[in-house]
C-alpha cells in the first residue's frame, strides 16, 4: 500500500520539485499551500509524513507542526520541516514544536529521499 | 530593505562561521586526514550556504556553494585534502568575507578573484566536474577517507522516553546502521517496566549497535542527526589489540568490566562459568551479557589489520561547572589532608600514620588526575596566530614564518581562554615593530624570511611559553628615553637593560616611530602585563640589538592549586607564589645599620631592594633581630620581601577573596592551612608596583 | 485488531492480534494484555494475521511476557508467526529477549 506524503509550501516551485520526487518513489502525494491549508485538508486523510516549509504566510510550519501535533492521529506522525535557515534555534524551534526532522534547502532530490528513508521507512 | 535588522544577524553569524573555518582549514592544514576536521569545514560552509540564500546573499549563497560541492568530495574521501584545496578554500574564505564586507558598504568584492578561485577547485575535483556533488552526498555510498578497510564500532544508543512524540521510529535508524554494513543488534530492555507501569506510548529499550563499516565515525553519528538531542549516543571503535590477537579474545568478564557493566568485585564473586551465574545471581541484567556476548563474538569474527592510533576513546561532554565544583572539592581535600598530617605527625599514633599517609599519596593522585581533566593542548591557540602571521606580514610588506613547538603542552582550560590576548599582542609587536622589512633584513645579512618562534614547555609546575623573533631586538637606551619623554621615569632613574626591556610593557608606552594599525596603539602591551600577572604569571624580555627579542612568559599550570612559599609575620602567614621565588637571605641588624636606613640587601654584592610585610600592612609585634628576605623575581627583576619566619613550601588552595576585600588588591586569594588558620596569597607584582608609586609621591614631594 | 476472549472455564484466554500493532494501538494493546488477570492460568496468542507493528508493541509484549512467565502462566502459540514480527523483532534486536523459555516463538523466531 502506498504511503502518503502531504508537502505543505507557499512556493509552487518547491511543492512541484517535491511532488515530482515523492510520486517518482512511489508514494502518495496530498499538496498544501500553507500551514492553514494543510490543517484543512488532513482531516479524514490517512497522511503517514509531512514536509513543510517554515515561512509560509497564514500559517508557518512551527505553529502548523504545533497544531499537528495536537491531532491524535498526527501525534507520532515524522513531519520533517524544510528550511533555508540552517540556524541552530529554527531548527530547534522546530524540534520543540514537534519536527522530527528537517531538511535545508537548497537540496537534492536524493538528499529528500535519503530523509524520507530515515523517518518514515 | 524591511529585513535589515535579519540580515544584520546573518552577517554577524557568518562572520562568526568564517572565523571559525578559518581555524579549522588552518588546523586541516596540519592535520589532513582529520575526518572531523573536514566535517566542521563543511558544515561551516553549509550553514553559511543556507542561512546566505535565506537572506538574500544569493552572491554569497552561489558562491559558497560552488565551494562546498568541491569540499564535499573531501568529506566522503574522493578528494584528497591538499595544500591547494586548503589555500584555496582559505581565499575562498576571504572571498565571501569581502562579499560581505561589500554588503556592509565595503568595496565591492573582485568577481575575477571569486572566478578564479572557483576554476582553481574545480581543476582540483577529480573529472565530473562541477555536478559532481551529487555522488558525494549520498552517505551510504560514499566510503570515508579511509583506507585500512572495515572498523569495527559499537555503538550505544539510548533514545529518551519521549522520543516517540517527535514522530521518530527508531527502528528506522537501526536499519539504517545495517545499510553501513554488517551489523548485529542488540535491545537492552531490562529498563522495561512491567505491564502495568508501562506507558505504550514511551521508549523503554536501548541498543547496543556492533557495526563492522569501513565508513567512519561521522557518517555513523550523521545517522542519528536528528535524534542528536533526544538520545545520549556513544560510538567507540574498538580497539584495534582485541581485533588483533585472535589468539586472546577479552574474556567476557573483562568485557563487561570495561564496559562499566559490572565491578570487578562482584565479577570476582561469581568467577567461571560466567555468563549464566552472573545472570542468575543478578549481578547483571541478562541482555547485558548478552550484548558482551555479541561484542566477543564480533569482535572475534573481525580479524582486519588496524592501528592502535586509530582507537577513539569514548568522550564524555560534562559542563565546565561541573568541573569546577569537582575541582573545589578536591582543593577542600587537600587542605583536610594537610590538616590530617599535622594532626597524626603530632599524635605519634603508627597506624594514624599510615592511614595518613596512604590518604596523602591518594589525594596528591586524586589532585592530579583532577587537574589533568581541565588541561588542554595549547596547540590550537598555536593554529590560530599562523593566520595572524600570514595576514599581518602582507599587509606590511614583511615575510615572516612563524614556526611552532610544544603544541601538545597541556595547560588549564582557564590559563589558555586567557593566554590568547596577550599572545595576539605579542605577537603583533614582533611582527610589527620586531621583524625588519625584507630590504633592511638583506642590508644587515640576515635571511629575508624573518622567523617567530613560538614555544610552549613544561617546566616543574609551570609552564614556559616563548615568543621569539630574529627581528632588530629592543634598544635599551631607547627605551629609557621614550620612558622619560612620556613622564613614565624619571630622568636620573637607574635601570638595568632588562629593567629597561620591560618598559614596553608600561600603560602608554610605544616606541614605533609612525603608529601602524597593527599595533602601536601603546595599549597593547600594558595588557599583556596585565592578563598575564592575573594569571599569577610572569613575564621576561631577552634582546639583543640587531638580533632579536624572545619574550617568555611564565604561566602556572593551573589557577586552582599553586606551589607557594609560606612564610611568617608576627602570627600571621602569608604565601608567596613560589614560582617567582629565587632565593632567600637573612637580614642582621648589622646589615640594617649598613644600609643607613634604606630598605636595601647586599646579596653577594647584589643591591636588592626590599619590602617588610609588616612595614606595608602595618602590623604591629616586634621584628625578630634577624629577619628573613625573600628574593622574588618581579616583572625582571629582584625584590626582597621582608618576613619574620620562612615556614616552606607549601601547597596552596587558592580560594578566592570575598567581594567584601575588592580593594584589597595586593592579595591574590586566600589559602586555608593544616590547622584551620587562614594564609593570604601575595600578588607580588601589584606590591611593588604600590610601593613605588608611594615612595615616588614621597621622594616627588620633598 | 485485538480480540481477547475466555473460555467456559474462565481459566483458559485467547488473545488474537490481527492489523497494524503501531503506536496507535498501544494503547488498546496494553488494555487487551492487561485484562490476562490472575485468574487465566493458560494463554494461546495468536499473531498470525498482524501486518505490521513497531517498538511499542514489543515493549508491550515483552513486557507481558515477563509478567506471565513471572506469573507462573502457561503460555502457547496458536497459528505461525508472519515474517513482518519475525523481521521487526530481529531488527530491533529482541531475539532472545526474555531469560525464560519462549513459548510463543516471538523472541527466538518461529519456526512456520
Amino acid at each position: 500500500m502506498a504511503k502518503t506524503i502531504m508537502t505543505v509550501d507557499d512556493s509552487s516551485s518547491v511543492r512541484q520539485m517535491v511532488g515530482l520526487t515523492l510520486k517518482g518513489e512511489g508514494y502518495q502525494v496530498v499538496e498544501a499551500v500553507d500551514g492553514k491549508d494543510a490543517l484543512g485538508k488532513v482531516s479524514g486523510a490517512t497522511i503517514d509524513m509531512v514536509i513543510t516549509d517554515l515561512n509560509m504566510p497564514n500559517m508557518d510550519g512551527i505553529t502548523l507542526i504545533r497544531e499537528l501535533r495536537k491531532l491524535p492521529a498526527f501525534k507520532f506522525t515524522p513531519i520533517v520541516m524544510l528550511t533555508t535557515e540552517s540556524q541552530a534555534e529554527r531548527k530547534q524551534e522546530g524540534k520543540d514544536a514537534g519536527a522530527t526532522g528537517w531538511i535545508v534547502k537548497p537540496f537534492k532530490p536524493e538528499q529528500l529521499i535519503g530523509v524520507i528513508k530515515k523517518v518514515l521507512g | 530593505m524591511a529585513v535589515e535588522i535579519d540580515t544584520s544577524a546573518f552577517t554577524e553569524e557568518a562572520y562568526e562561521l568564517l572565523s571559525e573555518l578559518e581555524d579549522s582549514l588552518l588546523e586541516l592544514e596540519e592535520r589532513p586526514t582529520d575526518v572531523e576536521l573536514i566535517s566542521r569545514v563543511f558544515r561551516a560552509m553549509h550553514t553559511i550556504k543556507g542561512s546566505g540564500a535565506m537572506f538574500g546573499f544569493d552572491e554569497v549563497a552561489k558562491f559558497t556553494h560552488e565551494v562546498e560541492t568541491v569540499f564535499d568530495m573531501a568529506r566522503s574521501g574522493s578528494l584528497p585534502v591538499t595544500k591547494a584545496l586548503i589555500d584555496l578554500t582559505l581565499a575562498a574564505r576571504d572571498q565571501i568575507r569581502s562579499i560581505l564586507d561589500a554588503s556592509r558598504g565595503g568595496p565591492p568584492a573582485n568577481q575575477d578573484n571569486a572566478n578564479r578561485i572557483i576554476a582553481g577547485l574545480r581543476a582540483l575535483a577529480p573529472q565530473k566536474g562541477g555536478g559532481a556533488a551529487v555522488a558525494a552526498e549520498s552517505k551510504a555510498s560514499a566510503p570515508k577517507a579511509d583506507v585500512e578497510g572495515p572498523h569495527v564500532y559499537r555503538v550505544r544508543f539510548e533514545p529518551r522516553p519521549e522520543i516517540f512524540s517527535s514522530g521518530t521510529n527508531p527502528l528506522l535508524l537501526l536499519n539504517e546502521l545495517r545499510d553501513m554494513g554488517q551489523c548485529r543488534v542488540v535491545a537492552l530492555t531490562n529498563a522495561l517496566p512491567s505491564l502495568e507501569d508501562l506507558d505504550p506510548e514511551r521508549c523503554y529499550t536501548q541498543w547496543e549497535i556492533f557495526l563492522t563499516t569501513s565508513q567512519g565515525e561521522n557518517a555513523i553519528r550523521d545517522v542519528f542527526i536528528f535524534v542528536e538531542d533526544d538520545c545520549t549516543l556513544n560510538v567507540r571503535l574498538l580497539d584495534r589489540d582485541e581485533i588483533q590477537e585472535e589468539a586472546e579474545p577479552k574474556k567476557l568478564g573483562e568485557i563487561l568490566l570495561e564496559r562499566g557493566d559490572i565491578t570487578e568485585d562482584a565479577l570476582g564473586k561469581a568467577l567461571t562459568p560466567l555468563g549464566d551465574r552472573l545472570v542468575s545471581s543478578g549481578v547483571v541484567p541478562a541482555d547485558k551479557v548478552r550484548a558482551a556476548l555479541t561484542e566477543q563474538r564480533v569482535v572475534q569474527e573481525q580479524k582486519q589489520q588496524q592501528s592502535k592510533a586509530a582507537e577513539v576513546d569514548a568522550v564524555v561532554r560534562v559542563p565546565s561547572t561541573k568541573l569546577d565544583k569537582l575541582v573545589n572539592l578536591v582543593g577542600e581535600l587537600v587542605t583536610v589532608q594537610a590538616r590530617l598530617n599535622q594532626i597524626s605527625g603530632r599524635l605519634n599514633n603508627q597506624n594514624l600514620q599510615l592511614v595518613a599517609e596512604e590518604i596523602e599519596r591518594l589525594t596528591a593522585e586524586l589532585r592530579d588526575n583532577t587537574m589533568s581533566i581541565r588541561m588542554l593542548a595549547i596547540g590550537s591557540t598555536f593554529n590560530k596566530f599562523k593566520r595572524l602571521v600570514r595576514d599581518l606580514s602582507t599587509e606590511l610588506g614583511k615575510q615572516i614564518e612563524l614556526t611552532t613547538a610544544g603544541a601538545d603542552t597541556e595547560l588549564d582550560k582557564t590559563v589558555i581562554d586567557q593566554l590568547n590576548d596577550p599572545l595576539v599582542h605579542i605577537i603583533r609587536n614582533s611582527i610589527d615593530h620586531g621583524i625588519e622589512k625584507p630590504d633592511v633584513r638583506a642590508l644587515t645579512g640576515k635571511p629575508l624570511v624573518g622567523q617567530i618562534h613560538l614555544s610552549a614547555v613544561h617546566s616543574g609546575t609551570s609552564v614556559l611559553i616563548q615568543v621569539k623573533d630574529d627581528g632588530k631586538g629592543l634598544d635599551p637606551q631607547l627605551l629609557r628615553r621614550k620612558a622619560v619623554e612620556k613622564g613614565l621615569l624619571s630622568p636620573d632613574a637607574v635601570l638595568s637593560d632588562s629593567e629597561a626591556f620591560m618598559l614596553i610593557f608600561g600603560a602608554g608606552f610605544s616606541t614605533a616611530e609612525k603608529i601602524t594599525n597593527v599595533s602601536g596603539r601603546g595599549v597593547g602591551m600594558d595588557v599583556v602585563r596585565k592578563s598575564i600577572e592575573s594569571l599569577r604569571g610572569t613575564i621576561d624580555v631577552q634582546s639583543a640589538l640587531g638580533l632579536g627579542t624572545t619574550i617568555t612568559l611564565k604561566l602556572p599550570l593551573t589557577l586552582a592549586i599553586i606551589e607557594g612559599l609560606l612564610v611568617g609575620v608576627n602570627h600571621d602567614f602569608f604565601v608567596l607564589p613560589l614560582a617567582a621565588v629565587e632565593e632567600c637571605v637573612e637580614l642582621s641588624p648589622k646589615d640594617i645599620a649598613n644600609s643607613h636606613g634604606r630598605r636595601i640587601v647586599n646579596v653577594r654584592g647584589e643591591i636588592v631592594p626590599f619590602i617588610r610585610i609588616r612595614e606595608r600592612f602595618a602590623m604591629e609585634g616586634e621584628r625578630p633581630v634577624i629577619e628573613q628576605i625573600v628574593i622574588a623575581n618581579v616583572d625582571g627583576r629582584r625584590v626582597g620581601f621582608g618576613v619574620d619566619t620562612v615556614i616552606g613550601q607549601h601547597q596552596t588552595v587558592i580560594k578566592n577573596l570575598g567581594d567584601s576585600f575588592q580593594y584589597s588588591d595586593e592579595f591574590s586569594g586566600a589559602t586555608i592551612l593544616g590547622d584551620g588558620t587562614v594564609a593570604l596569597l601575595l600578588d607580588l607584582a601589584r606590591m611593588v608596583r604600590y610601593v613605588e608609586m608611594q615612595e615616588t609621591k614621597e621622594t616627588g614631594g620633598a | 485488531m485485538i480480540d481477547f476472549s475466555v473460555d467456559d472455564t474462565g481459566a483458559t484466554g485467547a488473545l488474537i492480534l490481527s492489523g497494524p500493532l503501531t503506536i496507535q494501538h498501544a494503547l488498546p494493546l496494553k488494555e487487551a494484555l492487561l485484562r490476562i488477570g490472575a485468574e487465566i492460568k493458560h494463554v494461546s496468542v495468536n499473531l498470525e494475521q498482524v501486518s505490521s507493528l513497531d517498538l511499542t508493541a514489543l515493549q508491550l509484549l515483552c513486557s507481558a511476557h515477563r509478567d506471565w512467565v513471572k506469573k507462573g502462566k502457561k503460555i502457547t502459540r496458536e497459528g505461525t508467526v508472519p515474517d513482518i514480527v519475525n523481521r521487526v523483532v530481529r531488527e530491533a534486536g529482541f531475539a532472545g529477549c526474555v531469560g525464560g523459555e519462549d513459548a510463543i516463538g516471538l523472541w527466538t523466531g518461529a519456526s512456520n
